[in-house]
């Protein structure tokens, strides 16, 4: 009993951690809580190579690479506050060999004062075969925008978002990262490639409530509408 | 004339149904020191592709002329190197199959197969030859046997689903009754298996998975169960065996998904490795792993070569990471490792300002294994030296978490060296190196009694170089065609000929000139 008693002490310190799930948003970080992000993120990084989201993940549609019959193009939406965002930026770092040294932290904790950022994670409706053909029937309709540099995919067909705030409505531009390319497995078992890639809705939060709920709404490539509630004293 | 290769040759150029008896079992068993025949894709079953042939020379090779050349007429993969059993040479292209003259390139018949699945890659890299019957692979998993005198269909075994990724590219191996082939398709998220089938029927006997789950052996090294579903571990060139002993060497290529190595933690069993089985039951043996838990597309796709030194059995195997190992095989430890190009950042996980990394997943050894002189007890090794740049990508969320690709880029195709380097076989250590700046050499590499090293680069130079120094002897352009096949040397009436496969267009050689797949033939005058 006593055993048990300790692991699940220890799981609860664990919890503590990974997810700060007692813990309000600091729209500020302070020194301490700058440092604690950097080193979470750095060991993160260090012990797994893999960045586990834990209760910033607010919202999965497909938790696997296995597509099921009705999965939407989003496969999750994470929100990142300004310690998620620092401790992701850490493990980044340390994952490419070059760790944030304190200024570095610092600097970026300043940066994302007051911010938040809902980041959509999502794969292309068809496979990368049809996506051209898909992207100019979009472009000839005025649906999609051209990004120098970035290959014609169905991220090109996202819109801007709105965040509701204490009754106030904030809108942000959408941000890519993608498109890149990966195998998916369909519902029948066949492995089928497609385009993958993040969308990011960041929002300034200055002068606006930092705790409480605030509600996202966004289109997905193929006009699907989404309305995620999100508590941010929830989240650190 | 012999009257074994006048009678085959009469038959099929008098389109008779006079069936192919051989090659037999104690023909196969020969194959390595044969010098009337080139059996299997690596000659014989320990892969020495090595003739005892000597007509043909150091002091005379400058002379060899082309007396034919045989065009296939279609462009595409053409990795092969041309085999031939009693004066006739049979070729695998994309879908067709043929049986031509070895001295004169006539065709003697042509075999067109039609997949019933989706092709996910339709390269061959050649057939096994057993008991009048060709057997080969095909893009949509099938394994087929053909009669080697006439060109038709005998059976056709469906191995998996293509619509799955999976697909045959290796050169099967024939042994005692039963033919050795394992699937290909890891870059397509495949859970590669080798198998046994029976050589008359095409029932299968036995097979074995390349990457293991539950309680079967090296389960373990997949710390993530999950992934295993589409661990990769693919078998794409050919193989090699100890008759003696009745062991099967399968050199196994890289796990999938093929950068995001985060999601398979583990050493990732068998891939990137010489898996060893006991070719009757296909148990396994022993393995050896070049690189555990890859992140950079490094198989060990060539087939390993087995030698003797001062009478212990050693293996050679080289790899697309720009190595060249050596295993004792008495027990079974490494001898050496050997950097056969300049090697840099493998270790590394890419950045998003982009990685410099040595070589490049086109570059290294591909699909051509080393070559062995005996005497000079010397391994001789085509390599490409070519580095890249890898970005960090693909940033893909799994049950909660982030798993991280990257993106190779390669840098120009003309920074890249092709390079045949000969090595000490006990040791390791360079011996000599022939370079060609700026042009790939992909193709197999061969050796001969005559102190010859034949092989062929991506222009469409076929050259001869000297093996006790690597002085090119020898050097004649097969009309432009990309070399990524093999050179095979044998006898038809006792005199020598050289067959050369050219005209390669596959991804392995991407960027160079699109020139149909040929045979040409060359000889002394």
């Amino acid at each position: 009993m006593r055993t048990v008693s300790l692991l699940r002490r220890a799981a609860l310190i664990c919890t503590g951690l990974l997810v700060s799930s007692a813990a309000a948003l600091s729209p500020v970080l302070t020194p301490a809580l700058t440092a604690q992000a950097t080193k979470e993120g750095d060991t993160m990084s260090r012990n797994t190579g893999v960045y586990t989201w834990g209760p910033y993940l607010i919202k999965t549609y497909t938790q696997d690479i296995v597509l099921k019959a009705d999965s939407p193009e989003v496969d999750g939406i994470a929100l990142g506050t300004p310690y998620e965002r620092l401790r992701y930026e850490s493990f980044l770092d340390t994952f490419q060999d070059m760790p944030l040294t304190p200024e570095q932290s610092a600097q970026f904790a300043q940066k994302w004062k007051n911010k938040i950022s809902f980041l959509l994670y999502t794969h292309s409706p068809g496979p990368v075969s049809q996506e051209e053909e898909l992207w100019q029937q979009a472009y000839n309709q005025g649906e999609a925008t051209e990004t120098k540099g970035r290959e014609h995919s169905y991220l090109d067909l996202y819109q801007p978002a709105t965040l509701t705030v204490a009754g106030k409505t904030l809108t942000a531009k959408p941000e890519i990262d993608g498109p890149y390319g990966d195998q998916f497995t369909l519902p029948a078992g066949t492995p089928q490639f497609r385009y993958l890639g993040v969308v990011h809705y960041t929002f300034d939060l200055t002068g606006l409530p930092t705790s409480g709920s605030v509600t996202l709404n966004f289109k997905d490539s193929g006009g699907k509408a989404y309305t995620q509630k999100a508590d941010l004293s929830q989240l650190r | 004339m012999k009257i074994p290769q006048l009678a085959l040759l009469t038959a099929l150029l008098c389109g008779s149904a006079l069936a192919v008896q051989g090659p037999s079992q104690t023909d196969l068993n020969n194959a390595d020191m044969a010098t009337d025949s080139w059996l299997m894709s690596n000659k014989g079953y320990m892969g020495q592709r090595y003739s005892p042939l000597s007509q043909i020379n150091a002091s005379n090779v400058a002379n060899l002329k082309r007396v034919c050349t045989f065009d296939t007429g279609d462009d595409g993969s053409f990795q092969v190197t041309p085999q031939i059993y009693r004066g006739v040479a049979f070729l695998g292209a994309g879908n067709r199959s043929y049986a031509i003259d070895a001295t004169t390139c006539k065709v003697l018949w042509k075999n067109v197969y039609k997949p019933t699945g989706p092709e996910v890659l339709n390269t061959t890299r050649g057939f096994a030859i057993a008991d009048g019957v060709l057997y080969r692979g095909t893009g949509d998993a099938h394994l087929i046997a053909i009669d080697a005198g006439t060109g038709k269909t005998l059976w056709d075994k469906k191995v998996n689903d293509s619509s799955n990724g999976y697909f045959l590219s290796s050169a099967p191996v024939a042994w005692n009754g039963m033919i050795f082939v394992g699937e290909a398709g890891a870059d397509w998220g495949v859970k590669a298996k080798m198998y046994a089938y029976d050589a008359k029927t095409g029932a299968q006997k036995w097979n074995f998975d390349m990457i293991p789950t539950g309680d079967q052996a090296g389960a373990e090294s997949w710390e993530k169960a999950d992934s295993t579903s589409t661990g990769g571990g693919s078998m794409w060139s050919s193989y090699t065996m100890d008759v003696d002993k009745g062991l099967l060497y399968i050199s196994v290529g890289n796990p999938a998904p093929d950068f995001a190595s985060q999601y398979r933690p583990g050493a990732n069993l068998y891939t990137d490795s010489v898996v060893v089985l006991d070719a009757a039951t296909g148990k396994l043996s022993h393995y050896y792993q070049q690189i555990s838990n890859d992140n950079k597309d490094y198989d060990t796709a060539a087939a390993p070569v087995l030698y003797d030194i001062n009478g212990t059995k050693r293996l050679a195997v080289a790899t697309k990471a720009g190595y060249l190992f050596g295993y004792n095989e008495a027990d079974q430890t490494q001898a050496f490792k050997q950097a056969t190009i300049k090697v840099m950042n493998q270790e590394k996980n890419p950045t998003a300002a982009g990685l410099p990394i040595c070589p490049n997943y086109s570059a290294g050894t591909q699909w051509s294994g080393p070559a062995y002189k005996p005497g000079a007890n010397m391994l001789v090794v085509n390599t490409v030296d070519w580095c890249g740049v890898v970005k960090l990508g693909e940033v893909r969320l799994i049950k909660g978490q982030l798993f991280f690709g990257g993106a190779m880029q390669l840098n120009p195709a003309s920074e890249a060296v092709g390079n045949t380097i000969g090595y000490d076989g006990a040791t390791g250590k360079e011996l000599w190196r022939y370079k060609s700046p700026g042009v790939r050499i992909v193709g197999g590499v061969t050796t001969t009694g005559g102190n010859l090293v034949f092989s062929g680069d991506a222009d469409g130079n076929m050259y001869a170089l000297d093996s006790s120094n690597g002085k090119v002897l020898f050097k004649n352009n097969i009309d432009k065609a990309p070399i990524g096949g093999g050179v095979s040397t044998y006898t038809v009436g006792g005199k020598q000929y050289v067959a050369v496969a050219a005209g390669n267009t596959s991804k392995g050689l991407n960027g160079v000139k699109n020139v149909t797949s040929r045979v040409a033939i060359f000889t002394l005058p």
